[in-house]
């Protein structure tokens, strides 16, 4: 799996740590970390908790287009 | 499991089904050499289960630990870990000091072999916790 950029670069646009996007969305910071790494792939309700914190799209943060 | 993550719960039950495999293979193993008057390695049968548990256990705990899957988010991880510790050292300390000589008896494992294990189980937690966080610090320095 690609590593997640977009999650990554829109957590430092907001100037957050993997550990406060965690808190923010009850998870483990090992989540969110290994989200970033595209070593867990994860289900839809925790990527729209995500999205709703950074107030973007499942298509901003997660969509892949084809190669 | 209502207080582990997504994450966790799916390295939970991915490792919980390794662990049962392993426990069926052992399990298995140990009845075949079993047939054989011979090699019979522990005191009872039935102590021959239990450790086989316990290695299972010891294996499960562990890698949990290192998935992060085993302490709960608001856990405190080490307070949790010196308790660990300190009854994983009194485990030992009763079984050497107080009935060494119940680990082995006529070359099988004997009884005292549970207190062995479980002060080692005990103090694995401590330990893989420990080895676990320094590699987490060098992979945060690595992502910032």
């Amino acid at each position: 799996m690609a590593k997640n950029l977009r999650l990554k670069a829109a957590r430092a646009k907001k100037d957050l740590s993997q550990q406060q996007l965690a808190d923010a969305v009850n998870v483990t910071r090992q989540t969110i970390s290994a989200i970033e790494r595209g070593d867990y792939n994860p289900t839809i309700n925790l990527c729209i908790e995500i999205c709703r914190e950074f107030n973007l799209t499942l298509n901003d943060l997660f969509w892949e287009e084809r190669k | 499991m209502k207080q582990y993550d997504e994450y966790q719960k799916l390295m939970r039950y991915k490792y919980g089904y390794y662990s049962f495999i392993s426990l069926i293979g052992l399990i298995m193993l140990n009845y075949f050499l079993g047939l054989s008057p011979n090699l019979q390695w522990g005191a009872t049968k039935e102590l021959e289960i239990l450790i086989i548990l316990f290695l299972v256990v010891l294996f499960f705990i562990n890698i949990s630990i290192y998935h992060h899957a085993y302490f709960r988010k608001n856990d405190n991880k080490k307070g949790i870990s010196l308790l660990f510790l300190l009854t994983g050292l009194f485990s030992l300390y009763i079984t050497f000091l107080i009935m060494p000589e119940e680990i082995i008896i006529d070359e099988k494992i004997g009884s005292g072999a549970i207190s062995l294990f479980s002060g080692l189980l005990f103090l694995s937690i401590p330990i893989t916790t420990f080895i676990r966080n320094r590699i987490d610090k060098k992979m945060e320095k690595k992502e910032y």
